[in-house]
């Protein structure tokens, strides 16, 4: 109110005449709903505008699932954890019987000679070879537990669960969502 | 994509505050309605893309007033670079670009007014606005401009003073 007092006096004292004008209404207008209708169209401007670049680039199954372990652990430990999971989940997947048997005689006789860790090698040199989903049903289907490969890396499978509970708890749906 | 959302909610709640003392402002400036959203809307994303550089130092529509008469102010130096110089000679050309206005209901010399505030320095149009139509303070308008409060308070006078003038030379129908 003193603001306006203020400048009340101020303008009397200096014109009159806009002093008397200051009065009247404010002669501008604008469209019905303008002020309403505004932040969605700006909002739908700067969609539009958004650079290209920063669209999100599609990463590999493989990718997205070293950095939600490294999300979840260490990142030394993670690192070699996920390696360790894909490398030896995948391999026992593609060795097992019924999915040998799928294969030709010959290949099959081949797979039959291979090591674990000849599988696990030729699926580190070509993983971006096999189709995601692939590797996603072998996983699951594989029922293969990671406790056997946990004492080389100092852990126990208590350990593990424990950390997996704990940051599963901390994410919400759509973390969850994120990772696939 | 969180933060996105994050960030749009925020830019939200800072328009429904922020919205109609901006487009004022600028309309005051530009007069137009359509130039004041044009103004605005640009005004607004500049806002929206740079609102993490804002410091803290100053009050927020401080800041944003900045961005809004700057913007306000490149919009009429590029106006006027394309206008012919005898358009602006007068302020006939304004008066009457106001009374064709859909947007403008005021009266011949609400319209007049316009006119001899367009014909202000820029200095003085500013000072001039957040004075006679803001009502802002000196103060917040010093640390606002940069400008110490006893030259704020000249500059309104003289603006005041011109204004004045301009009015009791022209013919009101």
């Amino acid at each position: 109110m003193r603001k306006q007092d203020d400048l009340k006096q101020e303008l009397e004292e200096l014109s009159p005449l806009l002093s008397k004008l200051k009065m009247q209404e404010n002669p501008f207008k604008t469209p019905e709903g303008y002020f309403a209708a505004l932040p969605d169209e700006l909002m739908a401007r700067l969609r539009a505008e958004a650079p290209v670049s920063s669209a999100p680039v599609r990463q590999s199954w493989a990718e997205r699932l070293t950095e939600f372990l490294q999300s979840l652990m260490q990142p030394r430990i993670a690192v070699a954890f996920a390696s360790v999971l894909v490398l030896i989940v995948a391999g026992l997947y593609w060795l097992r019987p019924e999915n040998i048997n799928s294969e030709s005689p010959g290949q099959m006789a081949l797979i039959a000679d291979l090591s674990v860790e000849e599988v696990s090698d030729y699926i580190t040199e070509n993983i971006e070879a096999f189709e995601e989903e692939d590797l996603i049903v072998a996983v699951v289907e594989s029922g293969v537990g990671v406790e056997n490969t946990l004492p080389e890396m100092g852990l126990d499978a208590a350990d593990v669960n424990d950390y997996m509970e704990k940051a599963i708890q901390e994410m919400d749906e759509e973390d969850l969502e994120s990772l696939f | 994509m969180k933060d996105d959302r994050q960030s749009e909610r925020g830019f939200r709640m800072l328009m429904q505050k922020y919205q109609e003392r901006l487009y004022w402002h600028i309309r005051r400036m530009v007069t137009d309605h359509e130039d004041a959203n044009d103004v605005l809307q640009n005004c607004l994303i500049k806002i929206f893309r740079n609102i993490r550089q804002f410091e803290g130092k100053s009050q927020l529509y401080t800041w944003l007033y900045r961005i809004a008469s700057n913007e306000a102010i490149s919009f009429l130096a590029q106006k006027k670079r394309q206008q012919t110089a005898s358009i602006d000679d007068d302020g006939s050309h304004l008066v009457n670009k106001l009374q064709a206005d859909i947007y403008f209901d005021g009266t011949e010399i609400q319209a007049q007014l316009q006119a001899a505030i367009a014909g202000l320095p820029e200095k003085q149009k500013q000072v001039f606005h957040l004075r006679y139509f803001e009502e802002m303070n000196y103060n917040d308008m010093s640390e606002m401009l940069g400008t110490s409060v006893g030259a704020l308070k000249a500059s309104f006078h003289h603006a005041v003073k011109k204004v004045e003038s301009y009015l009791s030379g022209v013919q009101i129908d």
